[in-house]
């Protein structure tokens, strides 16, 4: 926990608010409990096409929320396996379920050495802590 | 938000396929400069936030039948017209690296000059709903925003005529009947309101000075006059073309073919 914000140990976390899981060959990602609480409440996402080649810090998806519409980056360097058609009809579970049900895409990744340019979970938290600390600051609590 | 120098480029009339392609190449320059933009749209043309369903909202055929067209915007929103009697503008700032700028700080902190502006002229203007300001009650500009490029794109319009009852016809009245008949109730322009106060009406350039007074205020900074660079006129070129494409303007739907 930082915070309030929930970031599971099991994960792996890019600078731009993305949790990646890596399993076999495959790298899940969605957006952080933080990176859905900066956003508020999401009321359509633009998915990824199934085949489509991503680079990192590129966009890989898009969400609207109160009138913006917000880029969501890549972590990874890859082609798309999987989306999760869910968010189309429901794109609140990016809100309600950042981990589970609100995961955003699958992706093949090919530059596997962009692995290491990842947070684990104690980095993230240092990380993100600066950040909450400065938001506090700024907005005072 | 921090604003500590802001390029102004007044771009005047142009093509809205244009003026996002002008967005995208500022945003994306590798010698970046915040910048405002003011710009009106060179003939009826109608703006469609990136995930609005053009067929759920618009009668086609009638956009067809008036050579009105649409296109798809990059930020968030609905759908609205543009004219050469509306002023928009543009602004592209610096999207602080750590963190998501709250969306409603930067709503409330550039809106309020188009309050501020309005104020100036007399009108009892006021932001409401993040990113719309009202007069007595009805709205006279609004405002979207996309978090894109690294950057804040805030972009919108302020309505100094509006020709309402084209709009109305350009909209789908079996989906949006009820919307459609309350937006003579939600919807004002500046010389209307100032017709009502026995005052004359505005011409384009005196809303443009208002305008930059508010905004200077607003942001607590001083506009710098300027132009495109080269570079930035190159791109925009090359970044206008998907603005006019059927994949880009029907991106969640399958074109439609009038002719």
């Amino acid at each position: 926990m930082v915070e309030e914000f929930y970031f599971p140990d099991n994960l792996l976390y890019s600078r731009k608010h993305v949790w990646v899981k890596i399993e076999n060959d495959e790298a899940t990602i969605g957006l952080t409990s933080l990176g859905q609480s900066l956003a508020k409440g999401i009321v359509h996402v633009d998915l990824p096409l199934i085949g489509q080649n991503v680079k990192r810090n590129g966009t890989v998806a898009s969400f609207e929320t109160i009138k913006a519409v917000v880029k969501v980056t890549s972590p990874l360097t890859g082609k798309i396996a999987e989306v999760n058609e869910v968010l189309r009809e429901k794109p609140e579970k990016i809100n309600n379920d950042p981990y589970g049900e609100g995961w955003i895409c699958k992706i093949n990744p090919t530059k596997k050495d962009e692995f290491k340019k990842l947070l684990d979970v104690k980095k993230a938290a240092r990380y993100f802590e600066k950040i909450i600390r400065k938001e506090k600051e700024k907005y005072g609590g | 938000m921090e604003v500590k120098s802001l390029r102004f480029v007044d771009l005047n009339l142009i093509q809205l396929e244009k003026v996002h392609g002008v967005e995208e190449a500022i945003a994306r320059s590798r010698r970046f400069r915040p910048t405002l933009i003011f710009w009106r749209s060179i003939k009826p043309t109608l703006t469609v936030g990136y995930f609005q369903r053009v067929e759920e909202k618009l009668d086609l055929k009638k956009c067809y039948e008036l050579g009105i067209k649409f296109v798809r915007r990059v930020s968030g929103g609905s759908i609205g017209p543009l004219d050469p009697d509306i002023l928009s503008y543009s602004i592209i700032l610096k999207e602080e690296k750590e963190t998501m700028e709250s969306i409603e700080e930067v709503y409330t902190t550039i809106c309020s000059g188009i309050v501020l502006a309005l104020r100036k002229i007399g009108l009892n203007a006021y932001l409401t709903r993040i990113s719309d300001v009202e007069v007595d009650g009805k709205k006279v500009s609004g405002s979207a925003q996309a978090r894109i490029w690294g950057k804040i794109l805030q972009h919108g319009f302020i309505y100094l005529n509006l020709d309402l009852e084209t709009f109305k016809n350009l909209l789908n009245k079996e989906k949006l009947k009820e919307k459609i008949s309350s937006l003579d109730e939600r919807v004002t322009w500046i010389n209307r309101e100032l017709l009502k106060l026995r005052r004359k009406p505005l011409t384009i350039e005196e809303l443009k000075i208002y305008l930059k007074e508010g905004f200077e205020e607003a942001l607590k900074v001083k506009l710098i006059n300027g132009e495109l660079t080269e570079n930035e006129k190159r791109k925009a070129e090359t970044y206008a073309k998907k603005f006019s494409t059927d994949e880009w303007n029907f991106k969640f739907e399958k074109p439609i073919s009038f002719s």
